[in-house]
This record gives structure tokens, sequence and C-alpha cells, in this order.
């Protein structure tokens, strides 16, 4: 193995590829997952707005979509990836299957960090005349904001291996370059390097999401 | 300023259902603090939640100052909630928010958004309650009767008529739970303030309450002023609750009966009657000798008391004039039989 004829710039452009599909797929995933994961918890039992059906309902949504493996999700979701943005290929094309598969996953997060919030805080909001709303945004989201931080970031790991896998289907970034060089073409280098730069973006990727978790901990 | 009427909680359980409080009527007035006392399971959280409405009751009323709380709406109910402040066994603060930022917390949920205004109000209850140093810092720095502070502190931000305490002081060591209490009282007096406070130890009530209620099983099973309860208990929930805070037990009570040869009296002197020598002159006057069996002196509240049991001895022992002495100087007597 040498490293004489890796393509650098290329491997530059799948790195910034990657960045973009994850980071953008993680802004969105948030977007739409944290609502979801406080409607998950909010509407559970013995919740502030417990309500069964609505509860059931969106917990056989996040399921159903979480159940689906992500090759088979990538690929089912091609016409409504066109009709969405035009394309299926490339970064922008990623981006809505990434999307659709880490939003349920990061609500099923989100409803667990919700839990941990000691109900004794809404018996006080309660009791301070509080209304819902106010409790969910001056006492659930921010008493909890460590833990959303957390949970982002390991939905943000999750994302930089899943768009690796968009690569397959022409997705662009690390995991493209992976597979068009070192698999189709035997180019074990650029195998190595996109490998190594996928475990160096993960850890910095844990290493930022730590410390921004920390220093939101008051606790 | 508080009336509770046929208040009654059944909590739906897996095949019996669970009755919390049974038919409870209670009036409080304004100004005092009212106690209820009961032991685990009573049915106390239950009731003071029942106040504010953070239980629904099942059957009954619950009144604030003449308004059926029953009869709220969803928008009125967050109103009346910030007219009666509460404070919680385990402080209940939220983390993520300075010490400040707590107790103006509840002056933003009411919709204040003059930020001067605010922080003169959040320093003043600070200084209050003796936390100014600690303006800026996080709970979880604080010790726990720091924290409690900073809970009565933000209970009282939107100046509430009432204060409603469940177990405010459970969580704390001796020492801290006195100077929490005294806190409390001080706010009752300055402020005139209504506190309704729920405890399973009588100390807390013969420290601070005027009144008192004994809950057992979800009812009311006593109820009057504390220095009745506490020195002429009728109740058996009553009698072992004083039992385990070191009152005189009845159990000595048979053995020193069994040694006795005269008649066995219990006198209860309350008030300014506990400051005279009256045993003495009792003794000038029948001919009576008298022995003291068993005693307690102290304070409840403000007011000092001494209850004695006395064995009354003499040639020939004829009760009768002692009992009369005593009923002039009020003295409570009362014959053990
Ligand atoms: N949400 C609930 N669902 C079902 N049962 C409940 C609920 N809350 C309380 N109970 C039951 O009602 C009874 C009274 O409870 P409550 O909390 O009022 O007692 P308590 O006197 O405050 O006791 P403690 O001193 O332990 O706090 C208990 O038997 C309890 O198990
Ligand atoms: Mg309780």
């Amino acid at each position: 193995m040498n490293f004489s004829d890796v393509v650098w710039p290329e491997i530059g452009q799948g790195l910034i590829d990657t960045l973009v599909m994850s980071g953008v797929s993680l802004v969105f995933a948030v977007l739409l997952g944290l609502p979801l994961g406080v409607l998950l918890f909010l509407s559970g039992r013995r919740q502030l707005l417990q309500h069964h059906g609505v509860h059931a309902g969106l917990s056989a949504v996040v399921n159903g979509l979480r159940s689906v493996p992500f090759i088979i999700l990538l690929i089912v979701m091609i016409p409504f990836t066109v009709l969405l943005i035009g394309t299926s290929i490339g970064v922008a094309g990623a981006v809505p299957p990434l999307v659709i598969s880490a939003a349920p996953f990061y609500a099923r997060l989100v409803e667990n960090v919700l839990r941990e919030v000691d109900r004794g805080l809404f018996d006080a909001c309660q009791a301070m005349g509080a209304t819902t709303r106010q409790i969910i945004f001056g006492a659930l989201l921010p008493e909890s904001l460590p833990g959303l931080v957390a949970a982002a970031t390991v939905t943000g790991v999750a994302l930089v291996s899943y768009s690796a896998m968009a690569g397959a289907i022409g997705g662009g970034g690390l995991g493209d370059l992976a597979i068009r060089y070192g698999y189709q073409r035997f180019q074990v280098d650029v195998m190595v390097i996109t490998v190594a730069l996928m475990v160096v973006l993960v850890q910095l990727l844990q290493w930022a999401g730590d410390r921004l978790t920390l220093h939101f901990t008051r606790k | 300023m508080i009336r509770i009427e046929q208040l009654t909680k059944i909590y739906p359980g897996r095949g019996a259902d669970h009755l919390a409080l049974d038919a409870v009527d209670l009036s409080i007035d304004k100004g005092e603090i009212f106690g209820i006392i009961g032991r685990s399971g009573a049915g106390k959280s239950t009731l003071i939640r029942c106040l504010n409405r953070l239980e629904t009751p099942s059957s009954g009323r619950v009144l604030v100052d003449g308004q059926d709380l029953s009869t709220l709406s969803a928008r009125e109910l967050p109103r009346m909630r910030q007219r009666l402040g509460m404070i919680f066994q385990h402080f209940n603060l939220l983390h993520a928010k300075t010490v400040a930022q707590n107790v103006s917390f509840p002056l933003r949920l009411a919709g204040r958004h003059d930020r001067d205004a605010i922080d003169r109000r959040v320093d003043a209850l600070l200084e209050r309650v003796g936390l100014s140093a600690y303006r800026d810092s996080y709970p979880a720095r604080l010790s726990g009767g720091q924290k409690q502070r900073v809970g009565i502190a933000r209970a009282l931000a939107n100046a509430p008529s009432v204060l409603l305490s469940d177990e405010a002081t459970s969580a704390l060591d001796p020492q801290t739970t006195l100077s929490i209490l005294q806190l409390l009282q001080d706010i009752n007096r300055e402020l005139g303030l209504t506190i309704v406070l729920i405890t399973h130890e009588m100390s807390v009530i013969r420290n601070l309450c005027d009144r008192v209620a004994v809950l057992d099983h979800g009812r009311v099973v006593e109820t009057g002023r504390v220095a009745d309860i506490f020195l002429h208990p009728q109740h058996a929930v009553t009698r072992s609750l004083l039992a385990e805070s070191g009152t005189p037990d009845e159990g000595a009570l048979i053995q020193l009966r069994q040694r006795a040869t005269g008649p066995l009296l219990r006198l209860t002197f309350v008030g300014d009657t506990t400051y005279q020598p009256l045993l003495s002159r009792a003794t000038e006057e029948t001919g009576l000798r008298f022995n003291i069996l068993q005693g307690s002196v102290g304070r409840i509240k403000e007011t000092p008391y001494g209850q004695l049991l006395v064995e009354a001895v003499g040639a020939h022992v004829e009760i009768g004039p002692a009992l009369a002495f005593f009923t002039r100087w009020n003295v409570h007597h009362e014959v053990v039989a």
C-alpha cells in the first residue's frame, strides 16, 4: 500500500460532504425530533398532557420508522426525496432519508431524557401558577438541556456512520469514496484514509458533545 | 380564609380503590399557622395538594377566600395559585437556574417583565431569607437549609396570602429545622401570612402552630388549639404521636398507679399559672401533700405549660378541697383512675 496515487482533493471534498450531510441532517433531525420527543413524553401516562391515543400513535410511528433498516429506507424514500428536492443522489439527496431515520431516534432519546426530570419540579411550577407551555419552556427544556445535548451527540455520531451508508447509493462523502475507490477499485489506501477520517470525526464530535453537555450541567 | 368541606379523594387502584381522604371538614383562619399531622400514608400530602388543586378532589369543596376552586377555569387557576405559595420536602428548585432566577421565575410566570422591579423584589426576598450572598449560585452548591430558604423566597415572590408547606423540614437536620421554623414564624408575623403546614413530627406542631388537625386514614380524628391537643389528647393516634415525641407515655402510668397509695391527679398548668408555686399553696390550704410522680414543663409555641402527675398523700385524704383549689386557680385537673 503506497499513498502516492491517493486523490487528496477528492478526499477533502468527501470529508466536507460528510460534514455537510451529517450536519444538516442533525439540525433537521433535532428540529423534528425534539418536538416529537416532547410530545411523546407529555402525552405519556400520568404526564402533563396525558393522552393515550396521541401517545400510542406517535409511538407507533417512531417505532415503525426505527424498525426499517437504513439501507432499505434509502431506497424506499427515493421517490419522496426526488419529489422533495428534485434529486435522490448527491449530498442533498442523502439528507431526507438521514433525517427521517435520525429524527425518530432522537425523539426516543429525548423522551427518555425528559423522563429523568424530577416530577416534583412540575408540581412546583404548577403551584407557582405556570401554564403547561410555561412549564415546557421554563422548566422542562432548560432542566434537561445537558441530556438533550448528549442525546444530540449520540444522534450526530449515528448520522456520520449512516451518511457513509448513503454513499452506497451515490450520496457522496467519505463513504462514497471508500466504496468507489476502496471496494470497486481495490485501492486499500483510500479505504484506510476514509475510515481513519471517520474515526477521528466521531471522536471529535463526541468530545465536543461531552464538553457542551458539561458546560450546561449545573448539578 | 380556607374552608374545606366534605373533601374526599379516591385514588383508583388495581382492584380496590384507595380512599385517601374521607369527608374532611376543616376551616383555616386568616393569619394563623395551621398544622396537619398524621402518620405516613394518612393523606396529608393529598390534602394539602387539594388546597391548590395539584390534586383534583373526588368530591367535596375547597374554598379560598370564599372562591370555590373547582369552579375556576383553566385560565383562572394559575392566577389563584399565585395567591397560594408552596414549599416542598425536597425543595423542587430548578437546577438550571441560579438562586436569583429561581426566585424571579414565579414573577415572570405572573407576567411581570420590568427587570428593575423584578431585581429589586428578588433582592428584598433574598435579603429576607438571609441568602443575599448566594444570589448567583446554582442550587447544587447550597445546603439543604439554604435550598429551603430559596424555596421560601420563591414561594413568597408573588406576595401570596397563604403558604402551603408539605413536610418542608423533613429532609433537614434538627438545628436547620429550627431555623427554618423560626423563619416561617417570622414571616407569619411580619406579613400576616396564613400558613398551612403538614408534618409527621409533633415537635414542628408544638414549635410553630396555633391549631392542629390530626389526620388518620384520610379522616380528621381530632382538631383544636395546639395546647389543648398536646395537653389533653383524645384520640389514640394523637397520643401515640405525642409519645414518640418524648411526652410522658401511658405505659409508665400503670406501674406508677400500682405503687401509689393515694389518689392520682393529672394537673395541667398553662400560661401564667406555670409561674406560681401552686402545689405549696395547695398544701397550705388543704393540708394535703403532693408527691410528683411524673412531669414535663416546656413551651407550646410561645405559651409555657407544665403537666404533672401527682399523688395526694396525707392522714385523711379528702380530695374535694384540693380540686376546688385547682379549679379556682384555673389549673386543669383530672383524677386518674
Ligand atoms: N397518585 C396516587 N395514586 C394512587 N394512590 C396514591 C397517590 N398518591 C397517594 N396515594 C395513596 O394515598 C394515600 C395517602 O397518600 P399521601 O401521600 O397523601 O400520604 P401522606 O400522609 O402525605 O404520607 P407521607 O407522610 O408518607 O408523605 C397513601 O396510601 C398513598 O399510597
Ligand atoms: Mg406526604
